[in-house]
């Protein structure tokens, strides 16, 4: 045998072989992602009203208690810090008068959510409830999302979290991207995010989560009796955080 | 150069020889692993009982030996993309296991299988002393069984 | 007059040492990307807001030179100019050296590399432009490997054939990785012009490559070249680099002109080290002194001219591509349009971004790689022919 038959004989072998691997891994993976379709999920859509004439300018409550809930890194360099909800200032200028806001910023929850349509193996995906999270196993962690977000929402696990803030929730590898996911775990089981329940606990009730789907619900209201805007509603990707007071 | 040029039959015997040595090399790995895993202290229980509350797991023995994985991947799928959360979590697997070092590693360690579920999910790899103490003596008797619990997750 | 494709003997004292100082590079390429793994990105220096750095420039660099390497080979496979054959072969595997060279780049930037060969393949996305050009790439060194062969083998028809399907697929593969940025959702990013001046800049920069690579090889091994297949090759690469500026006048143009972007452009041209890069590294140095020489009566009809302008476009280039990913990253998205955040607990502002050491090494790694499989291929491939000349008689170099 010589060269070029040896050559021929160990491409067409790892041709074969690597194409048989991925026909099975097609095969076995369409029948695991069709796992079950619920549509228990599809009734309902989920989104935030935050009023920010409520809002104290200090508090911090709902940060801790998201970072409590859902051991979210922290690092003492601002650069790798993440923060699923995080406040900010913001300054603007009607004719000569300048205002002055605290603005609450997190993940919008998208209808059109750019980080999903670029992530490249579907780890982010919008939930059939409208709820934008990011399946951790299977982020390749390319941070394509992360560019694509136009509201500076998601943020990326640069280094391995050390503590355990809360055992009943899992934390985070480095080398994926996440952001706020409404408290998903705690929506399904029929109780309010984390965020929520603590701005309701010092008695702000800045924050409410509810069904944009159902007309009776609290945010609904909201939104009929005040008028509520959002960020950014040019890009027309139809954010689910509406803002009273902005 | 003279002395560089080299025989070209010793090349052409050379190359294939080291390339099966290379493709070789794992297999001897895991041999000689195997050889000297059961020599070790490895001939004892391969795993531990569990802490009997139940008496059976939510499958088979059988089944949950050699698939639970394929058990907690489509659990995983429905929980994480379908928001459907059932009765089966990896948490509750510890109700029973309280100890991953001897509950997972070590059949891990034997097949050469690194799941990375326990650097997010919590498990504690050595469960606190007194618990293990209590494992060990429960093992030893027979529980009893506490069907209506068993039912109700074998019904959902 | 035959052409005759021969190996080189692969004994020498210099052959030997590059191929050392290569396999050093990707050892030590290795050593780097093992510890960015380990400890997690955030020693390469990037951070939250400046999630791509110099290892997605260099990507897109690699993926650029493969363009006009293909094109250089597609004069013969193509076009069917005849006294370009002796550089099909070398140009086809210089091409599909660089895609492998990207495709690695982006696989060491990856959070979660364990993950990368398997996830893309098996819940792809459609719509996403990551998801798409790995596909792309991994068609493009296949059917790059086809059209060696079929060099190789001297099959006529299929020549013609795979290097039609090739030209059209380069330039899917370049449009795309272009297009990563161009539809993205960064203000400096969104531009469709941009996959249109990516494949321009591509084949100035991969056309200035196989000059370099052409003349150097040649010239060590001491084999026959015809200046005159030099000289046209030069032209080409003036063309295209007229191009390229063309393309970057329009966009910045557009960019200032529009009164939504001019703050944006305003930073690009002129707001910091970036705006270096780009007047002197760019405009200057990579596109205007190049054409200076290539257009001069006596620049354009000297090797060693035409060497140096192929050289300067080449860092140009490279410039070029760093000016499209990082100002991009670092000029935030308008979350307040009329508004500014004053206090912010994250970085809200323009950020900042370094190129670190450990990406500069992975960056010389995956040049390593395939640098040795560059070497190892004149070894054992017939790639270069023993003299290139321009045939008196077209039909009879080709029998």
């Amino acid at each position: 045998m010589d060269r070029r038959d040896f050559i021929k004989v160990a491409g067409g072998t790892v041709l074969a072989g690597t194409s048989c691997t991925y026909a099975f891994r097609f095969l076995t993976s369409s029948s695991m992602s069709d796992a079950g379709v619920d549509s228990t999920l599809a009734k309902r859509k989920w989104g935030m009203v935050i009023n920010l004439d409520k809002c104290k300018e200090d508090c911090t409550a709902c940060l801790e208690a998201c970072r409590e809930e859902n051991n979210v890194y922290h690092d003492e360099d601002d650069r790798w810090d993440i923060n699923w909800i995080r406040k900010v200032k913001i300054e603007g200028k009607i004719g000569s008068a300048t205002t002055e806001k605290t603005m609450i910023l997190l993940c919008n929850h998208c209808d059109n959510p750019p980080c999903a349509q670029v992530c490249p193996v579907q780890a982010t995906y919008k939930r059939e409830d409208g709820i934008v999270i990011v399946d951790h196993h299977r982020c390749i962690g390319c941070r394509y999302c992360m560019i694509a977000c136009p509201y500076n929402a998601r943020f990326f696990n640069f280094k391995d979290e050390e503590h355990w803030i809360n055992p009943d929730r899992p934390k985070r590898t480095h080398g994926v991207a996440e952001s706020c996911h409404l408290c998903a775990h705690r929506l399904d089981a029929g109780k309010m995010p984390a965020c929520v329940e603590a701005c309701e606990k010092i008695g702000c009730g800045a924050l409410s989560v509810g069904d944009f789907n159902d007309p009776e619900s609290n945010v609904s209201k909201l939104i009929a009796d005040n008028s509520v805007k959002r960020i950014r509603e040019d890009l027309g990707t139809e954010p689910k955080v509406y803002y009273i007071g902005l | 150069m003279p002395n560089n040029t080299s025989d070209p039959k010793s090349g052409q015997v050379i190359i294939p020889v080291i390339l099966i040595i290379l493709i070789l090399l794992p297999f001897g790995y895991s041999l000689v692993n195997r050889v000297i895993a059961q020599g070790s202290d490895r001939s004892e229980a391969f795993l531990e009982r569990p802490d009997a509350k139940y008496e059976n797991c939510i499958r088979d023995t059988e089944y949950m030996r050699y698939h639970h994985w394929e058990l907690l991947r489509t659990v995983r799928v429905e929980v994480v993309r379908y928001g459907k959360r059932g009765d089966i979590r990896l948490d509750s697997c510890m109700e029973c296991h309280p100890n991953r070092e001897r509950f997972c590693n070590r059949c891990h360690e034997a097949v050469s299988l690194t799941p990375d579920c326990f650097g997010c999910h919590y498990y504690p790899e050595i469960f606190q002393p007194s618990s293990i103490e209590s494992v060990t003596e429960k093992t030893e008797l027979i529980p009893v069984p506490d069907t209506t619990v068993v039912d109700s997750i074998l019904t959902k | 007059m035959k052409l005759e494709f021969t190996r080189i003997e692969g004994n020498s004292f210099e052959y030997r040492v590059m191929m050392i100082v290569f396999a050093a590079f990707a050892v030590a390429g290795a050593l780097a990307t093992w510890w960015v793994i380990e400890k997690g990105i955030w020693v390469t220096g990037m951070h939250n807001r400046v999630p791509w750095g110099f290892l997605i420039v260099m990507a897109i660099y690699y993926i650029g030179l493969s363009a006009g390497s293909l094109v250089i080979s597609g004069l013969y496979g193509v076009f069917g100019k005849i006294e370009y054959k002796p550089f099909a072969r070398i140009a086809v595997y210089v091409a599909m050296l660089f895609l492998i060279a990207g495709l690695l780049s982006i696989m060491t930037d990856q959070g979660r590399i364990d993950r990368f060969f398997v996830q893309p393949f098996v819940f792809f996305n459609l719509q996403s432009m990551f998801s798409i050009n790995p596909m792309l790439y991994i068609g493009h060194i296949l059917i790059c490997i086809l059209y060696l062969w079929a060099l190789f083998y001297e099959k006529k028809k299929l020549t013609k054939v795979v290097a039609t399907l090739a030209f059209g697929w380069a330039f899917c593969v370049h449009t795309g990785t272009g297009a990563i940025f161009g539809f993205g959702a960064r203000l400096l990013y969104e531009s469709p012009l941009l996959p249109a001046s990516f494949v321009a800049a591509a084949m100035a920069s991969g056309t200035a490559l196989m000059i370099l690579l052409i003349v150097t090889l040649f010239k060590v091994m001491d084999r026959y070249l015809d200046d005159e297949l030099i000289f046209w090759l030069g032209r080409f690469l003036a063309i295209t680099v007229i191009v390229v500026l063309y393309f970057l006048f329009v966009e910045n143009a557009y960019r200032a002109y529009v009164v939504e972007l001019r703050q944006a452009a305003v930073f690009y041209l002129f707001g910091g080290y970036h705006s270096l890069l780009f007047w002197f590294g760019l405009i200057l140095v990579g596109l205007v002194i190049p054409l200076f020489i290539l257009f001069n009566k006596k620049g354009g009809k000297s090797i060693r001219w035409i060497v140096l302008a192929s050289c300067l476009v080449i860092f140009g280039v490279l410039c070029e591509r760093y000016v499209i990913v990082i100002p991009g990253l670092i000029h935030p998205p308008e979350l307040f349009p009329g508004m500014e955040i004053t206090h912010s607990i994250v970085d809200e502002g323009i950020s900042t971004y370094h190129i670190s050491f450990l990406e500069v090494l992975q960056a010389l790694g995956v040049m390593g790689v395939i640098g040795f499989m560059f070497g190892a291929g004149l070894k054992y491939m017939k790639l270069l022919p023993t003299e290139a000349r321009i045939p008196k008689h077209p039909a009879s170099a080709d029998s």
